[in-house]
């Protein structure tokens, strides 16, 4: 059975996105994506392109071994909905990994991750 | 957890069917101020009129149960795809409560319900009135109108309008919201449109045409000003929204939209071919011959007029798919 017909591919193909974009981006982050840092953060912020539902959103931070590390606080600035936080114990050096699940205000929903890595000194 | 197909499914039959009940809501009282009232005035015992207005009626209480529902299957919908759950989890307490209690999506939800608690009190008013042969008193019409406009805009809150920062934010909202109740009277309101000119056909044949040209005048004029209030507030969207040419290729978004924009001049080529095409060529003569072309030059506008209501219908179903996907900015 067909069941497109070969008229509708151009069609179908144009309407596959070329560019993947979501709805609360990572606008920037504390620290910052992928970077090297000597001392090591008290927190993990992350500032978003939209406001966000504190109930449903939240940031986490693995160690090299995957296991959770932050203080599980992670919470919704009230005063700038746009910025969230995670509070860290004092982290010895090495890599690590945060992951950040946001739900907008418009409720659509997206996540990532990035790395950091705090310097021995 | 559900299949995400199918909550993605039901979130888009609700936001759709949410947006077309609504559209026609809001248009059972506008098309009766605004189109039908006046005539009325002038034709005040028209029977055919009067059948009209019955099913105008009728559409209005439809639209708000239609619209209820919406509401309640767009709340379960939204319940699943925020807290990451199946549709049957949704309906456990602790899913759905704090979407209600604890997100912006919750507390238009709480404004709609009283909205239409609101509604269904008037409602109720207003069909008793319908049902006796006095008018409802303007006052409950007007206030009716409101409530059913509000209920109508919150669909701005929930959406990429209301999720905006900054200076942004008021006028993707004020935009949206006013895009939203423009759509109300075109092309929402060829659905009434296509129906009062049926009423005009089942007339005796001379006294078709007059009533059908004296109609469509006045819900031409009318549909002008909602074009332009659709154009300028769709471009005021599209600055802030998708903000270059370039992401109207480039993305989804941009491309959806720009089947809503090919849609929507295809509805305003045949929007004006009806106006300035067929609408002159209603003859208002009295002899036979002059009554029998009137009669089919009527059909033709009635036929055309079907076809740009089921091109609106299409850009319903593509605004309720673009408040799914992200937009470009």
């Amino acid at each position: 059975m067909k069941i497109i017909h070969p008229l509708y591919l151009p069609l179908l193909l144009w309407l596959t996105p070329v560019v993947a974009q979501a709805h609360a981006f990572l606008d920037h982050a504390d620290p910052r994506v992928g970077s090297t840092v000597q001392a090591a953060p008290s927190v993990v912020t992350i500032w978003f392109t939209e406001e966000l539902e504190g109930a449903f959103s939240k940031i986490q931070v693995f160690d090299a071994k995957g296991r959770e590390v932050d203080k599980k606080d992670s919470h919704v600035d009230a005063a700038r909905p746009a910025v969230m936080t995670v509070s860290l114990p004092a982290l010895p050096p090495g890599d690590y990994k945060v992951i950040w699940h946001a739900v907008a205000v418009d409720t659509h929903h997206t996540s990532g991750t990035f790395p950091f890595t705090v310097q021995p000194r | 957890m559900d299949d995400p197909v199918s909550v993605t499914s039901l979130l888009l039959l609700a936001r759709a069917l949410y947006l077309g009940s609504g559209m026609v809501l809001v248009n059972a009282t506008v098309f009766r101020w605004l189109i039908l009232a006046p005539i009325l005035a002038t034709e005040p015992g028209d029977a055919s009129l009067l059948r009209f207005q019955r099913r105008l009626h009728g559409t209005f209480l439809v639209s708000v149960a239609l619209l209820f529902i919406a509401a309640v299957f767009w709340f379960w919908a939204t319940a699943a795809d925020m807290g990451g759950t199946s549709l049957d989890e949704a309906l456990d307490y602790e899913t759905w409560s704090p979407v209600l209690f604890q997100t912006r999506f919750g507390l238009v939800c709480e404004i709609r319900l009283g909205l239409f608690a609101l509604l269904a009190a008037l409602a109720w008013n207003y069909c008793r009135a319908i049902v006796s042969p006095h008018r409802p008193p303007r006052a409950i019409e007007a206030f009716i109108s409101l409530v059913a406009a509000a209920l109508l805009a919150s669909v701005a809150w929930t959406g990429h309008a209301g999720a905006a920062t900054g200076t942004a934010f008021p006028w993707t909202l004020i935009a949206d919201s006013l895009h939203l109740l423009a759509g109300t009277v075109w092309p929402a309101g060829l659905l009434f449109f296509s129906w009062i000119l049926s009423s005009c056909l089942a007339r005796e044949a001379p006294a078709a045409a007059p009533l059908a040209v004296a109609i469509a005048r006045r819900f031409s004029a009318v549909s002008l000003i909602a074009v332009i209030v659709l154009a300028l507030t769709g471009t005021v969207e599209a600055c802030f929204i998708v903000r270059s040419f370039g992401a109207l290729v480039t993305t989804l978004y941009g491309r959806v939209l720009c089947i809503k924009l090919a849609v929507f001049t295809a509805m305003l080529a045949l929007a004006a071919w009806n106006r300035f095409r067929l609408l002159p060529r209603l003859n208002l003569g009295n002899n036979e011959t002059e009554s029998t072309r009137s009669t089919l030059i009527l059909r033709q506008l009635r036929r055309f007029v079907r076809i740009e209501w089921a091109l609106a219908a299409g850009i319903i179903a593509i605004v309720a798919l673009l408040g799914t996907l992200a937009p470009p900015r």
